[in-house]
């Protein structure tokens, strides 16, 4: 069982810096943790001689188990007219292959308790599966099968073909925020990897061929391309022994390198979108949906931990500087509004996402954004703001590893993406340094860029594009 | 054959195992009594952390008909000010804790829970218990937040999917108690004033009978003297527990609605009806039935749908009872072109398992999945709480929880099918279409439609 070292002999008292007066009472109350101890997942890493990463947590308070298989890739390794490719894939990924051919492995995983799923970003690949313990072995098993010998049938093909555009109908055409979010990130990233779309453009969706999601899967499904997170009720040997003995049979791949040298340049991910401009969409909306995007980090750099503490700290509590000053203060404009920061591998973006209220005058909120961000890292931050924060960041990544499957996540995202799955006892000790300087620093980086993209959307906007 | 021996032996193996998972479980609750007051613990020491839900035994069905949605906005606003702290100091005293809390309200009984880091149990429940006594719903904050309600009814529009399970609840459930959403609509919202609000928190705090549940580590049990005396929690022996009696709803159908809604390439599709007390069966058997027809990947409406048809990304079926009545229903979605294909190969679904036909290793999967699921239950106390707050309340002991694997493994096919042909009865189905006002010419041919704007149920 893995172990949340708790030491609250630890516990740093920081004097409340607030400006709102409360009684005494409550501010004697106030503590903040030290953030980097508090945290201990015990993993155990191997590497197989064919590339394959596994990585293991031993957790025995239920006869239960899940299995993450992280591959590296997502859709910034398609083309311009292959949008949607990697996404078609892992819909593909549950019909069928060589050993257990369609309809075999969800019926297993069901069929014993367990349950099955996958998502797609522009990193990444996962496939994950959740069951009793017993079936371990099995999973092994099919999860062997599904990295090697995929079989793509012409008829089952031409009706995933048909799921993927009602998924795509129902996430983005008839959802007015899904369809702007995706304009701001074609807008935001275009003319980069990132500026596509991973669902894919329905034309591209409807010209793909067996041949081209085969090919796809051929470069990218290989053991040295993938790592395997299993957490629960195992021992972390003998879950090694099964790994190395059915993975171990299959050979590394070098299809991907060349790719990957070429669409790994840093220099492609660099922004090169028209900013300083508005894009207003026509929507069923009876009230406008506003999002403002600015350029962000990538995920590697300090940056980008930083951002995430800025993002909270400006809306991420009713007293929050844009949640007191657009929702809950005396002259409401918006009925939600959030910033948030997105890192992706490469690059990232942060935005603002608002609601405005039906009486509210979307030129006047435009207006009002555009002089915002000028000012907003000296009006909006402040200590208090950041030790709040800190808390809230506290149980949030208690609640992420609340079970098998978070804790899987938790660590196999961190060692695909940064390849250390112990990044988190750096992020932790990022957030448990960090002063309000440094906050405010990121802030002047993101917003004294002085480029943005405004977007809106909503039924009093003209249909067509401005 | 061999695969229906194969899926009866791996029944008994997961039914065992689940049998020894069960015990350890039924371990770590504990019921303790403190000066009248029930308590319901979950030892769970893995994190610093806590889960405390309140539970009340009434619920939106106190409210008056012209106030609908009062108790939910009485719970939701709790924090919007009282007689010593302004909103902003709540907000900043319990954001600081990093506290998260909420309100559940269903017609018969209503929650309020929170979660947050051990260290801060005491001061965060001395604010909580501040505001479920002094809560005054400032007038010009209830104003402000009021208008942030509107226009979330207003923009329902944006979320179709549950624009649609908005109107399909009126409508299945028209003429009975429950047709109401417990959050009101735009019409009763603003009726609903600071008093109304005040008089509501008291009937709440000092009428209505209450259970606490709480998980963590033993350490949480220190709030015991706050919850008696700041919260004022304790003799609760003979305060009101709501229980209705209402005249048996007998709907005929199949009634088909269109809702309109403007400019939409897919519509939402939901079918299913009310369910009156008497034709409440066993849980268990409500569950299988449901999961059997459309749970998972592999239910029967998912692979007819989904996978033989790609008509849509996903369905699934869900069966649940309160105390008093249960709701039983459908959900998915679908292109234009392809609603009233979907509709029919459900119906034609429903009406082959009600004739038996299906193989039986696609019902012991179904029965497979909900036996070996059963440990999941249990990952995060949160949920191992909710789960006991419906028994309590449905006033079930605890072991059909516990006994619950082994209650499955002895269901039978003939015992579901019987079961989904009662509950998804297509000639008592109510079928709700959210989409494009053209669709309307497709569905005549399905039966008698009746067309509604989206409106009426903001």
């Amino acid at each position: 069982m893995y172990r949340i070292f708790i030491l609250f002999m630890t516990l740093q008292l920081i004097v409340s810096c607030s400006q709102v007066t409360l009684s005494n009472s409550l501010k004697q109350k106030q503590q903040v943790v030290d953030l980097e101890k508090l945290v201990d997942i015990p993993v155990k890493k191997y590497s197989l001689d064919n590339g394959l990463t596994l990585l293991v947590v031993e957790n025995n308070a239920l006869p239960i188990f899940s299995y993450y298989t992280f591959y590296n890739v997502g859709g910034r390794y398609e083309s311009g007219t292959s949008t949607g490719a990697t996404h078609f894939l892992e819909h593909l990924m549950f019909k069928g292959t060589k050993n257990y051919p369609f309809g075999i492995f969800d019926s297993e995983i069901e069929g014993n308790g367990g349950n099955t799923n996958a998502y797609t970003t522009f990193d990444q690949t996962v496939y994950h599966e959740s069951v009793p313990v017993s079936q371990l072995d099995n999973i092994i098993k099919m999860e062997v099968d599904r990295m090697s010998n995929l079989v793509i049938k012409n008829d089952l093909f031409e009706k995933e073909r048909a799921v993927i555009l009602e998924e795509r109908k129902m996430r983005y055409e008839n959802s007015p925020s899904g369809k702007l979010y995706l304009t701001m990130m074609q807008s935001m990233f275009e003319g980069t990897p990132y500026g596509g779309s991973v669902i894919g453009e329905a034309k591209n969706i409807k010209e793909f061929t067996p041949k081209i999601i085969m090919d796809f899967y051929n470069k990218f499904y290989a053991p040295n391309n993938a790592v395997v997170v299993v957490v629960g009720d195992v021992k972390s040997d003998d879950v090694y022994e099964s790994v190395k003995k059915q993975y171990g049979i299959l050979e590394k791949s070098e299809k991907f390198q060349k790719i990957k040298e070429q669409r790994d340049k840093k220099e492609l991910y660099t922004f090169r979108g028209k900013y300083k401009r508005e894009i207003n969409q026509w929507s069923s909306s009876p009230t406008p949906v506003l999002m403002m995007g600015f350029k962000g980090f990538d995920l590697n750099i300090r940056e980008a931990l930083v951002a995430d503490i800025l993002m909270d700290m400006l809306s991420g509590s009713t007293n929050s500087y844009l949640m007191q000053k657009y929702v809950h203060g005396k002259r409401p404009k918006m009925s939600s509004i959030s910033a948030n920061n997105y890192n992706l591998k490469m690059n990232g973006i942060f935005f603002f996402y608002a609601q405005l209220l039906r009486k509210a005058n979307l030129n006047s909120v435009k207006k009002s954004l555009k002089q915002e961000y000028k000012t907003i890292c000296e009006k909006g931050l402040n200590v208090r703001a950041m030790l709040r924060t800190k808390n809230q960041f506290l149980v949030h990544y208690f609640e992420e590893i609340q079970t098998n499957a978070g804790v899987a996540q938790f660590v196999g995202v961190r060692e695909s993406m940064l390849g250390d799955y112990e990044h988190y006892k750096k992020e932790l000790k990022v957030y448990n340094e960090l002063t309000l300087d440094e906050v405010r620093n990121v802030c002047h980086k993101i917003f004294d860029t002085n480029e943005y993209i405004l977007l809106t959307t909503w039924n009093k906007n003209p249909r067509k594009k401005k | 054959m061999k695969s229906i021996i194969i899926c009866s032996y791996m029944l008994m193996t997961l039914v065992s195992l689940n049998i020894f998972a069960a015990e350890s479980i039924a371990n770590k609750v504990t019921k303790l009594n403190w000066n009248g007051l029930d308590v319901v613990w979950i030892n769970e020491d893995r994190y610093p952390t806590y889960n405390i839900s309140v539970y009340y035994g009434d619920g939106a069905l106190s409210d008056n008909s012209s106030r609908r949605g009062e108790t939910e906005m009485m719970f939701n606003f709790l924090d919007i000010g009282t007689r010593r702290y302004s909103q902003m100091q709540i907000a900043d005293a319990l954001d600081f804790y990093g506290v998260t809390y909420n309100a559940r309200v269903t017609h018969e009984y209503s929650t309020f829970s929170m979660k947050g880091l051990v260290k801060d149990i005491v001061p965060t429940l001395k604010m909580v218990c501040h505001m479920v006594n002094n809560a005054t719903y400032p007038k010009k904050i209830l104003h402000r937040e009021k208008n942030r309600m509107k226009n979330a009814f207003s923009s329902l529009l944006n979320d179709k999917r549950e624009l649609a399970s908005r109107a399909f609840r009126k409508l299945s459930l028209r003429n009975t108690p429950y047709q109401y959403s417990t959050d009101g609509s735009l019409k009763t919202l603003r009726k609903i004033s600071s008093k109304n609000l005040i008089l509501k928190k008291d009937y709440f705090q000092k009428r209505v009978s209450k259970v606490l549940y709480l998980t963590g580590p033993k350490e949480v049990l220190k709030i015991r003297e706050i919850i008696n005396k700041e919260c004022g929690w304790e003799n609760q022996k003979n305060l009101f527990s709501r229980r209705i009696t209402y005249k048996e709803n007998k709907i005929s159908g199949p009634m088909i609605y269109l809702i309109t809604v403007p400019k939409a390439n897919l519509a939402q599709i939901r079918m299913g009806r009310f369910l009156n007390k008497s034709e409440l069966g066993n849980d268990e058997l409500m569950t299988l039935s449901a999961g059997f027809l459309g749970g998972g990947f592999t239910s029967l409406l998912m692979r007819e749908v989904r996978v033989k048809r790609g008509l849509t990304y996903s369905i699934n079926a869900f069966a649940g009872a309160q105390a008093e009545y249960g709701r039983v229903g459908i959900s998915s979605f679908t292109k234009n072109e392809t609603v009233t294909e979907l509709i029919k190969v459900v119906r034609d679904t429903l009406s082959r398992v009600g004739r038996n036909e299906f193989k039986l290793a696609d019902f012991k999967r179904a029965q497979g999945y909900l036996i070996g699921s059963y440990p999941f239950r249990f990952e995060e106390s949160s949920d191992f709480l909710q789960q006991l707050i419906s028994l309590d309340h449905v006033k079930k002991t605890y072991d059909n929880l516990y006994r619950f694997p082994e209650t499955v493994s002895k269901l039978s096919s003939e015992d579901v099918a019987k079961n989904i042909s009662k509950l998804f009865d297509w000639n008592k189905m109510t079928i709700v279409v959210l989409g494009e006002k053209k669709l309307s010419k497709q569905l005549r041919k399905l039966g008698q439609l009746k067309i509604i704007s989206h409106k009426k149920f903001l």
